[in-house]
């Protein structure tokens, strides 16, 4: 199962379009206007960092990075449950 | 072969649609607006990117693992979107002046004068929380 030229290619300019999106994302987390549009656009940084790995993890044709799909999945999610519950007071009713 | 052309397929639709996400959270006008682009469409782009992956490599621990990420991610994004967005509300974020129909707000207007009617009677004493962000 090696990577073709032709995947080799696609990969690499799909990580350049995720980079530029990463970048528009952190460009909203500067620009605000309030703390929750900082809190969205950490939560999208997030997932577009999970598609990068998924990304590289089919490029270099290794398993590992599963795992860590996982974990940053689960982070960011938990990340932004934490911030809101925060910013709201509490999470219950 | 075909297999190939199939990953290099949903990685430019998975792809598409995270840049659609971003996009959308660098273009919207509105709080409201920005929170739902990327709810749905990178949860959409990385089904296609798991996929992507699965059919890539076809083993058991992948493909498991692969739809356990669908499964996680799946459920979290609409609970995250909408704990977020109504924490937003609560907190007093506008709406642009497009928005027209607020069925939330008659709901908050019956909880700010009787605070406790959708608690048990048992923990009534943090009611208020007045915190600013």
């Amino acid at each position: 199962m090696n990577v073709s030229l032709l995947e080799t290619v696609v990969i690499l300019g799909a990580l350049a379009v995720i980079g530029i999106g990463i970048a528009l994302c952190a460009l909203r987390a500067v620009r605000g206007p309030s703390l929750f549009d900082r809190v969205l656009a950490f939560d999208c940084i997030a997932l577009n960092a999970v598609g990068a790995i998924l990304l590289i993890s089919i490029l270099l044709d290794s398993e590992v990075f599963m795992d860590v799909v996982l974990v940053v999945a689960l982070l960011g999610f938990l990340g932004t449950i934490a911030l809101a519950a925060y910013l709201e007071g509490s999470l219950v009713d | 072969m075909l297999t190939d052309l199939l990953v290099v397929i949903a990685i430019v639709i998975g792809t598409f649609f995270m840049f659609v996400a971003s996009l959308g959270v660098f273009r919207l006008s509105d709080f409201y607006l920005r929170v739902h682009a990327p709810t749905k469409a990178a949860t959409l782009g990385l089904i296609f990117l798991l996929a992507a992956v699965a059919l890539n490599v076809r083993e058991k621990t992948v493909v498991t693992k692969a739809a356990l990420a669908l499964v996680f991610i799946g459920v979290t994004a609409p609970v995250g979107a909408h704990i977020l967005t109504r924490a937003a509300y609560r907190n007093g974020i506008p709406a642009s002046q497009g928005a027209q129909i607020d069925e939330y707000a008659a709901l908050v207007e019956q909880r700010k004068q009787e605070p406790d009617c959708f608690k048990p009677a048992a923990e009534t004493s943090s009611a208020a929380h007045t915190d600013t962000y």
